[in-house]
């Protein structure tokens, strides 16, 4: 599968740059030198990965596949998106699969002092906690041959059984310097002419996101030059940016029109209802709200609905309908005051 | 409260339905009626108009009509007392007198004492037209039925009955299901009379139909229960509804999707133009009771959705009325959902194809890469067809890339664009301006 596989790196500098040796990964110190001695060692064990989206934890693990596999890495990493693939059944499927195929296949790859192959398996606390249930017999009955990754966002969401079987690392959100350093390394390679404060404000809306900074860094220079204007119109084409549209919508009353972009989002753009979530509270964080408490209150509960519920879009159609409302009562309130 | 059965009672023979016969036979018998003439006993089931036929033939032929029924005593001296002076007396007011004496067969053995021979008696040779009527031939009037001459009563026909519903329903300016009209006809067995009963009752919100089990279409559910008045029959409507509760996200059949209760009140809902107070309310619970469904979906604890449906039944019904919800299949017009659905559809593939080249989740991939990719090919004019083969994108892939470029192109700048016009293509989604711009 991974061979057929085309390659972005002709054409996005997000994946033109992914380092490829874990002595390239940026920052992250202390796990990198921990990662080097242990895949030195002769007992591997399983990992995971914890920590925000874009600091590297995704890179780190396929430089970990890189440097224990060797060049034939691609042939015996699987690389699996949990958030993706919907039922616990697709993943216990492919798990499975390729757990099998492996142990036939064992003996003749003995070019590798280490007979096993990795299992990457990304966003793993979007699965459900059955999911993950599931997955610690797999992760049993395979452990003589394979090697999990696991990546996640929040540590918290992954079970215990699961955590207590691998080597944890919490990744941190990268130092600004680090970032903006690493975007003007590419400025100069790609000859990008840059302003300074045009990096601080890709930063700053990326939250230190390095492949998104690298994507809104490239589309502003596709405009001509990284410029603090380059980048502000550069940042209103990312999902995060069209959310608070949809919010926005929303608070203005304009219902139909803000459910209409929501669902391009969804159906479009292939945006998850948790995806939604997050970027709709950054989104109202900086819109300054009179009621913040209310705004966050509301987004708790249907957190929640959208979490035990049934149907997602209705869930999210319903949050929409509450904020207009929201936005009705603000705009009377400050009506009165007039 | 007007009974429908009485006020649609036919003020005319002509008006009537079934037993065309039998109503023949009565005209013929009435208008050639001479002293002495046999009486006539209508024997028949109720409802199918024998009583209606002899009111209406008296007041159309011009007699005064003396009436007698079961609730009457009708014993020897009472039957005597009234029937003999009503014999003996015509012509004396100068107008003519029919007697017709109903439910015969009701005439008790014991209390009427010596009832049925009086009558008997009486109608030798009578003086005046006397019509009496029966629902059985019972044992019991076998010897009246020996003075008399019989005319046999039908049940109306379902067609003739159907004819007649429709005809009370317009008047009335009900609108009732075609399940429901279906199912009151089929119950009423013939009776029109209870026919009209039943639909008076279901109309007013107590069903007192015999088959009380059968569904309704969702659509006529949906429709009957935000157009009730009354809150019971309005519920009563919701819970006969042929409708399913679970996630429809476990492989549901687009009939399965038609079915889904919690879909139906959502799209019907959000495409009615409410006040942003009631479509939150409405939504809200529409929401929590979604949430019943997921746990029972989950867990399996179907007793959860007795408690969803019983929630929106009731919680839905006070803030839904008369803002004139009407069901609708779909939650958003066609010419808004259609174009978006088709780049869904095209784009998936992409989507897949390309997010696991960047080792992403789609939902990231198409948040933090894909719209910067494609404003990236857009701008630098490169040839599309050749990055899609360094991509390795199969041809629906390739086409739906294209798509995108094309559309962001569309939209936007190539460049060159002043900023204010790269803003609001950044913003996204004015290609088509018509479309949106309609919406409203």
């Amino acid at each position: 599968m991974s061979s057929l596989k085309g390659d972005l790196g002709g054409l996005m500098w997000s994946e033109k740059y992914r380092p490829s040796r874990l002595q390239d990964v940026v920052d992250q110190k202390e796990i990198i030198t921990a990662l080097t001695s242990l895949i030195r060692g002769s007992d591997v064990p399983h990992m995971l990965f914890a920590g925000p989206a874009g600091t590297g934890k995704t890179t780190t693990a396929l430089c970990v596949a890189r440097e224990l596999l060797g060049d034939d890495w691609r042939r015996d990493t699987l690389d699996l998106n949990a958030s993706d693939e919907r039922g616990i059944k697709m993943v216990r499927e492919r798990v499975k699969e390729f757990a099998s195929v492996m142990k036939l296949t064992t003996d003749s790859s003995k070019q590798h002092d280490r007979p096993f192959r990795i299992i990457i398996l990304d966003e793993a606390d979007e699965m459900t906690p059955d999911a993950q249930t599931a997955l610690r017999r797999i992760i049993e009955d395979s452990s003589k041959t394979t090697r999990f990754i696991f990546i996640c966002n929040y540590l918290s969401q992954i079970i215990e059984p699961i955590q207590s079987r691998c080597a944890v690392f919490r990744f941190t959100r990268l130092p600004e310097e680090e970032v903006v350093d690493y975007l003007k390394m590419i400025c100069e390679k790609e000859k990008v002419r840059y302003e300074e404060r045009a990096l601080s404000q890709i930063y700053s809306a990326t939250m230190g996101d390095m492949r998104h900074s690298i994507n809104i860094l490239q589309t502003a220079a596709g405009m001509g030059s990284v410029s603090v204007a380059t980048v502000a119109s550069s940042i209103g084409l990312s999902g995060r940016a069209r959310v608070g549209e949809v919010i926005r919508m929303a608070l203005a009353g304009r219902f139909n029109e803000s459910r209409a972009k929501l669902m391009e989002l969804v159906q479009v753009y292939g945006m998850s209802e948790t995806d939604f979530l997050r970027y709709a509270n950054q989104e109202a964080y900086e819109m300054k709200l009179d009621r913040p408490d209310e705004f966050a209150e509301l987004m708790a509960e249907y957190d929640y609905r959208l979490a035990s519920g049934a149907h997602p879009e209705i869930q999210l159609a319903a949050l929409l309908a509450q904020l207009g409302r929201i936005g009705l009562k603000s705009r009377e309130a400050k009506a009165e005051k007039a | 409260m007007v009974i429908w059965s009485e006020k649609y009672r036919p003020s005319r023979v002509e008006e009537m339905v079934g037993n065309e016969q039998a109503r023949l036979l009565i005209v013929k018998w009435l208008s050639g009626w001479v002293s002495g003439s046999k009486p006539l006993l209508l024997v028949g089931p109720p409802g199918v108009g024998k009583t209606t036929i002899v009111r209406v033939l008296a007041a159309q032929m011009g007699y005064d009509l003396v009436e007698m029924n079961a609730s009457d005593t009708r014993n020897k001296e009472i039957l005597q007392a009234r029937i003999s002076p009503v014999l003996a007396n015509t012509g004396i007011f100068g107008k003519k007198i029919l007697l017709f004496i109903d439910e015969v067969d009701g005439i008790s053995g014991r209390e009427d004492t010596g009832g049925l021979d009086t009558l008997i008696d009486l109608m030798q040779e009578p003086t005046v037209p006397v019509i009496m009527a029966a629902n059985t031939k019972s044992s019991k009037i076998k010897d009246l039925g020996k003075a008399c001459r019989v005319v046999e009563f039908g049940p109306v026909p379902d067609s003739h009955l159907a004819i007649l519903l429709n005809h009370v329903l317009a008047e009335q300016k009900v609108s009732l299901p075609l399940e429901d009209r279906a199912a009151i006809v089929r119950t009423s067995r013939g009776d029109a009379r209870s026919m009209l009963n039943s639909a008076q009752a279901l109309a007013s919100g107590y069903s007192l139909l015999s088959a009380r089990d059968y569904h309704l279409d969702i659509a006529d559910a949906i429709n009957a229960y935000f157009g009730s008045d009354l809150a019971e029959q309005a519920r009563e409507y919701f819970f006969r509804a042929d409708a399913a509760y679970n996630d429809p996200r476990f492989g549901a059949s687009p009939e399965d999707r038609r079915k889904d209760m919690i879909n139906a009140l959502f799209s019907s809902i959000v495409s009615t133009r409410l006040k942003p107070d009631d479509l939150a309310v409405l939504l809200d619970i529409l929401s929590k009771a979604d949430v019943l469904v997921g746990r029972a979906s989950k867990n399996m604890q179907w007793v959860l959705v007795r408690y969803a449906r019983e929630i929106l039944a009731y919680r839905m019904f006070e803030p839904s009325r008369r803002r004139g919800i009407k069901y609708s299949q779909y939650s958003m017009p066609w010419p808004l959902m259609g174009p978006i659905f088709a780049r869904a559809r095209s784009m998936s593939g992409l989507l897949t194809e390309l997010s696991s080249m960047a080792h992403t989740s789609k939902s990231t991939f198409g948040s933090t890469v894909m719209p910067y990719m494609v404003r990236i090919i857009a701008e630098s004019n490169a040839p599309a067809d050749k990055i899609a083969e360094e991509l390795g994108l199969d041809e629906p892939a390739s086409q739906a890339l294209f798509k995108e470029i094309e559309r962001t192109k569309g939209i936007g700048t190539v460049t060159g664009g002043s900023e204010g016009r790269r803003k609001s293509s950044a913003v996204g989604d004015s290609r088509g301006g018509g479309r949106r711009g309609s919406k409203g």
